[in-house]
């Protein structure tokens, strides 16, 4: 008879965890994402028990750096006392935002399930069904928020090592037929976190290593034959953090590849939406397209609640309207107001005013002498980004990180502002 | 050339109502007048008409009138003759009336520094930069002039600088928001850690509680026992008390016992009360024989005694017979005398009596009644008694002499018989007596009933001393019983101290008492413990439950992140709009590169002019400093020169840049208010000439109350128009 094992793979729960990039919530959809991760975290916990999941493992950061309220504190010991009373063990590894450190010094104290592996060294721990040895787990956490880039942390995990780690306590250990990998680790995709080669974990002997840190799904080699897997975090919560998240339900069999299913268990999605309204000739018909457009993004989310960052893009004679005071925010509350379950936290007008430089140009005025001015500031862009660094240590104003990096966008929005500016008066 | 300004119409202002002025030429125009002739009224009204009254504020000149509005018009003439404009003003509010273009092309700010001269505002150009700029780049073939737009820039930009409330994309606003947030947050970080920390507090408390609890349920069971015990305590020691003054009463008794006891023995003979029951009944029968015998011998005395009385009786019996003759003569005669009385004296009483009794009685008197009774009673019994006298009998017995001796021989025989016989009861006594003695009866003699007296008393003792010990051993088994008790009591109390856990000698009620002290105060000071202990679990439990449903932690977490990305999203913002003001001031410059030469080298020759060579150049430094060269190539900057080389320096540039720039303020006249006194003649003659230049351009018209600077002027422009105030 063929064994078979079935377990939850979580990992960055986050709890306590603010969400990040919104500029204007409104009071309820505060409320309500306050809440979000929580719920997520319930939501896992409930799929771990109605799926009788053998066991759960959470790849590190359980809790954020930003420290979690005494509710959601509460909340992730009343989880992990639901799974004791389901009989499932949780197998756990700290990560950056959670480092072992933060452990100690909480006054709370791990149920009998919750089995934390060690930081400071690879530990060990044996998963037993009716008494029989079934799946070996191996895994290290962080110590503190840092790993040193000297060391490797996947270093002394390997089915061997766990063989014989373990074969003093658990003499019949070397029956169990499955063996999982636990790190919180950057793998090849974050440079500064504890970054392993995948090759390492795949010479290491494990049926499967469930990783966390990079807070979104991501499956080693590939989808047909997953041997590292990161199970992304429980509920995005950045504008960077867009489309479904959640669990991964994995199910070892021996003698086949493991099977992954995914949970989606996040509250509220994110969306960036570009909507591009250069055929629009009045503000009602962007708000049309704006409304149509959060319904086809949603339509493929698995959640209902989204929250959405619109950028207004093309090229439109509104866009002299659209850069009127007060226009893009009632726009904004249009489309809040119209749908419930959808908010729209920013929008950006993006659009440009039809214009035609080259023409400008040619007519040699001011605007020539300008678009001349631009081309050259333009093409030096680290003489803009010292220039603007200068301004800001002028008027003891920090200089956002990312403007350096957007200098080339901001200058051509500097450009086309005052453009706008000097255009202005032509109307009148 | 277009419009210029021909009349001017002061309706009401400073002084001066419904005054007509003018009319004024296009080119050059002198306007002379005396002090208070109303010059300087006149330049502030052109200025008010075209910008706006000066507002009351202060202690300056408004030229409001006492009981008016100020209100003016300016008529404009159009050079080639054709149709003429008007501008009027009446309320700041109502704004510009009639032609308001004549003052499109140009700014409040600009006429302020540029056409409206005085020697003051000749000894400077502030903000030159800004003002050649403005001029320069005025007529940029676009909407809004780039100074404009720079302008509004510089607007826009300060917005994010501005520490008013209102501005929301204040940068330094958010920041100090953010500071403040910050703050807030790492409070609400403390007080969640806190509330953890009081999590497990509350965790530990409620073992500690129960266990205290049970301390107290154990201390409460230990008072009662300890209390019970007390209770039996007392109640022993009260008995053990009893016990021992019953047990020393039976003491007493038993001494008191033992001293009767004593007494009594000391009372009695001791051999007599020592001799057994079989002894004494010995005794006594020996007693008894002796009896007997005595009895026996006693009776033979008696008997002889008899004999001898009886045969001495007869003897003397015999003897008194002999008188017994003379007796009864005697005795006869004395027998008469007493009949003679016996009768005499009761017939006297009666017949005394019997007449007393009777006059008693008829006297019904008791006492003589009574009286004559008694009489008669009397006479009765003498009577009674002299009968009895009377029958007495006598004797006779002579004769029997010899029976006398014969008698007397009896009783002599009688006699001897009785001596021999109280002998033989002498001998008798006596071995009695020495019997007796030998039997421990030494003190009843010879007495026999003495000695039975004896040994009754001896029985007697022997009972009592049976009775004694019998006594003794009641007394004794009595106490024993009580000893008995009073040990057990003791042991009771030991028991019972030993069970409080105090050792034998130190157990008193005192030390119970101060253990059930020290214990009750212990309980009272673990029910205040606990009752503090419970004061905090429920505090705790209160605290914790309603801390668990508490949001603002991540409300605040939120607002701080939604107030980061806004204040991202203002430092973007304003990145943008300082690289646009950048690109466009660079575009300006580039601009005026190409005029402000021309500038310069007009300005360099209008100073020379002025100063006839001395001073050959005007420059604008690397660093954007206005500094001019004299003909010795010395560099200087405006605030070396003397007043009037300075106001000839900017008098000059104010001249060059009217000309270069002259779509600004196309009909608007330069009103010059006698700039030229603090001119040399030489210079002023030079000022004049440049004047001149200008008035070829533009509209100029020049106030002064010095008649040899109209005859400058003269010959700078012959061609002046000349207007008297």
């Amino acid at each position: 008879m063929t064994e078979s094992l079935t377990f939850l793979h979580t990992a960055d729960l986050h709890l306590g965890a603010p969400f990040r990039g919104l500029a204007k919530v409104s009071p309820a959809w505060a409320a309500r994402l306050v809440q979000a991760i929580a719920e997520a975290f319930d939501r896992v916990i409930d799929t771990a028990v109605s799926r009788k999941v053998d066991f759960m493992v959470i790849s590190g950061d359980v809790f954020d750096a930003s420290r979690a309220s005494y509710g959601d504190y509460l909340r992730f010991f009343e989880g992990m006392r639901t799974l004791g009373k389901a009989g499932i063990p949780v197998y756990l590894i700290t990560g950056n935002h959670d480092p072992y450190t933060s452990w100690q010094q909480s006054a709370f104290s791990l149920p009998e399930n919750v089995h934390m592996l060690p930081a400071d060294k690879p530990g060990f721990e044996l998963f037993r069904r009716n008494g029989k040895p079934l799946c070996v787990i191996g895994g290290r956490g962080y110590y503190n928020q840092s790993w040193p880039i000297d060391e490797c942390i996947a270093d002394g995990i390997t089915r061997d090592a766990a063989l014989a780690a373990l074969q003093q306590r658990e003499p019949d250990v070397a029956q169990a037929p499955f063996a999982i990998g636990m790190l919180h680790t950057g793998l090849n995709l974050d440079p500064v976190k504890a970054p392993v080669n995948p090759s390492v974990l795949l010479s290491a002997g494990m049926d499967y290593w469930a990783c966390g840190h990079i807070h979104m799904r991501y499956i080693h080699p590939g989808e047909d034959g997953p041997r590292i897997a990161f199970s992304g975090c429980i509920q995005g919560r950045d504008i960077k953090e867009t489309g479904p998240r959640g669990a991964q339900l994995v199910t070892l069999s021996e003698g086949a590849v493991p099977q992954l299913e995914f949970i989606p268990t996040a509250s509220v999605v994110w969306q960036r939406l570009r909507v591009d309204v250069s055929d629009c000739t009045t503000l009602p018909e962007i708000s049309d397209l704006i409304i149509r457009e959060l319904f086809r993004a949603n339509g493929k989310a698995h959640c209902e609640e989204m929250i959405s960052r619109i950028a207004l893009t093309g090229t439109t004679a509104l866009h002299e309207v659209l850069s009127r005071p007060d226009v893009l925010e009632d726009l904004r509350k249009h489309v809040n107001d119209s749908y419930a379950s959808f908010f729209c936290d920013t929008m950006v007008d993006e659009t440009q005013e039809p214009r035609d430089k080259r023409a400008l140009r040619e007519e040699g005025l001011f605007p020539a002498v300008f678009l001349r001015v631009t081309e050259t500031q333009r093409s030096l862009p680290e003489e803009q980004v010292a220039f603007l660094q200068q301004e800001f240590l002028d008027r003891g104003l920090q200089m956002p990180s990312s403007c350096a990096g957007k200098v080339g966008k901001l200058s051509e929005q500097a450009e086309n502002l005052v453009l706008d500016m000097l255009s202005q008066g032509e109307e009148r | 050339m277009g419009k210029y300004l021909e009349h001017v119409k002061m309706d009401a202002f400073g002084a001066f109502s419904n005054r007509l002025i003018g009319p004024f030429g296009p080119g050059m125009n002198v306007v002379f007048g005396r002090n208070e002739a109303g010059k300087t009224t006149f330049a502030q009204f052109v200025g008010g008409v075209l910008f706006g009254w000066e507002e009351a504020r202060g202690q300056r000149n408004t030229y409001k009138p006492d009981n008016a509005e100020r209100a003016g018009t300016l008529f404009f003439a159009n050079e080639d003759g054709s149709e003429a404009s008007q501008v009027s003003r009446i309320r700041n509010a109502d704004g510009l009336q009639g032609d308001a273009s004549v003052a499109d092309d140009i700014d409040r700010e600009t006429y302020r520094t540029m056409f409206s001269l005085t020697s003051d505002e000749l000894r400077q150009l502030r903000n030159t930069t800004d003002v050649t700029a403005k001029l320069l780049t005025a007529g940029s073939g676009t909407g809004a002039s780039p100074a404009h737009a720079l302008i509004a820039l510089q607007d826009r930009l300060a917005q994010f600088t501005s520490k008013a409330a209102a501005s929301e994309k204040s940068l330094v606003k958010l920041e100090s928001e953010q500071d403040e947030l910050r703050r807030r947050i790492a409070a609400e970080s403390d007080r969640v850690e806190r509330l953890k920390r009081e999590d497990h507090e509350f965790a530990e408390l409620k073992p500690q509680r129960d266990e205290l609890l049970a301390k107290i349920g154990d201390l409460n069971t230990a008072i009662e026992t300890l209390k019970a015990n007390r209770k039996t305590l007392e109640k022993t020691e009260a008995d053990e008390a009893e016990l021992e003054e019953k047990i020393a009463d039976l003491r007493a008794q038993e001494e008191s016992l033992r001293c009767e006891h004593r007494l009594a023995q000391r009372e009695h003979p001791e051999e007599l009360a020592g001799i057994t029951a079989t002894e004494e009944r010995h005794l006594r029968d020996r007693i008894e024989a002796l009896a007997v015998q005595e009895a026996k011998t006693e009776h033979a005395v008696d008997l002889a005694r008899d004999n001898y009385a009886t045969s001495r009786a007869a003897y003397e019996a015999m003897l008194e017979a002999q008188d017994e003759q003379n007796e009864a003569i005697r005795a006869r005669r004395q027998q008469r005398v007493q009949i003679g009385l016996s009768v005499a004296l009761p017939v006297a009483f009666m017949f005394a009596g019997i007449p007393l009794f009777m006059h008693g009685r008829e006297i019904t008197s008791l006492s003589f009644t009574a009286l004559g009774f008694f009489l008669v009673l009397v006479a009765v019994v003498l009577a009674a008694a002299s009968l009895i006298m009377l029958f007495k009998p006598g004797r006779k017995g002579d004769e029997r002499s010899q029976r006398v001796q014969d008698r007397h021989w009896v009783m002599l025989q009688d006699k001897k018989k009785l001596e021999a016989c109280l002998a033989e009861q002498g001998k008798q006594r006596q071995a009695v007596q020495a019997e007796l003695a030998a039997a421990g009866l030494s003190e009843a003699k010879d007495s026999l009933r003495h000695a039975r007296a004896l040994l009754d008393e001896a029985k007697d003792v022997r009972a009592e001393n049976a009775l004694y010990v019998q006594r003794k051993q009641a007394l004794v088994s009595r106490r024993t019983a009580l000893e008995e008790s009073l040990e057990k009591a003791r042991e009771t109390r030991e028991g019972l101290y030993a069970e409080i856990g105090m050792r034998r000698e130190r157990g008193t009620l005192e030390a119970v008492d101060a253990f059930i002290a020290r214990k009750t105060r212990q309980r009272e000071g673990l029910m205040e413990t606990s009752e503090h202990l419970n004061r905090r679990y429920g505090e705790l439990r209160q605290l914790l439950s309603q801390a668990k449903g508490e949001r603002s932690f991540d409300e605040l977490k939120l607002q701080a992140q939604q107030l980061q990305t806004r204040r991202d999203e203002a430092a973007m913002e304003f990145a943008k709009l300082l690289l646009a003001r950048h690109m466009l001031e660079a575009a300006i410059a580039s601009r005026e590169s190409k005029s402000q030469p021309e500038v310069y080298a007009r300005a360099s020759e209008l100073l020379s002019l002025m100063t006839d060579g001395k001073w050959v150049k005007v420059s604008m430094s690397a660093d954007g400093r206005l500094q001019v060269t004299d003909a010795l190539r010395t560099v200087r900057e405006p605030v070396y020169l003397s007043l009037g080389t300075c106001q000839q320096l900017y008098l000059a540039l104010r001249i060059a840049l009217l000309v270069t720039a002259d779509n600004v303020g196309r009909a608007v006249p330069i009103i010059a208010d006698d700039i030229l006194v603090n001119f040399d003649s030489q210079r002023r003659a030079g000022a004049a000439k440049a004047l001149a230049q200008l008035a070829c351009h533009r509209q100029v018209i020049l106030l002064t109350c010095h008649e040899e600077i109209v005859e400058t002027m003269r010959v700078a422009d012959p061609g002046l128009t000349e207007v008297v105030l």
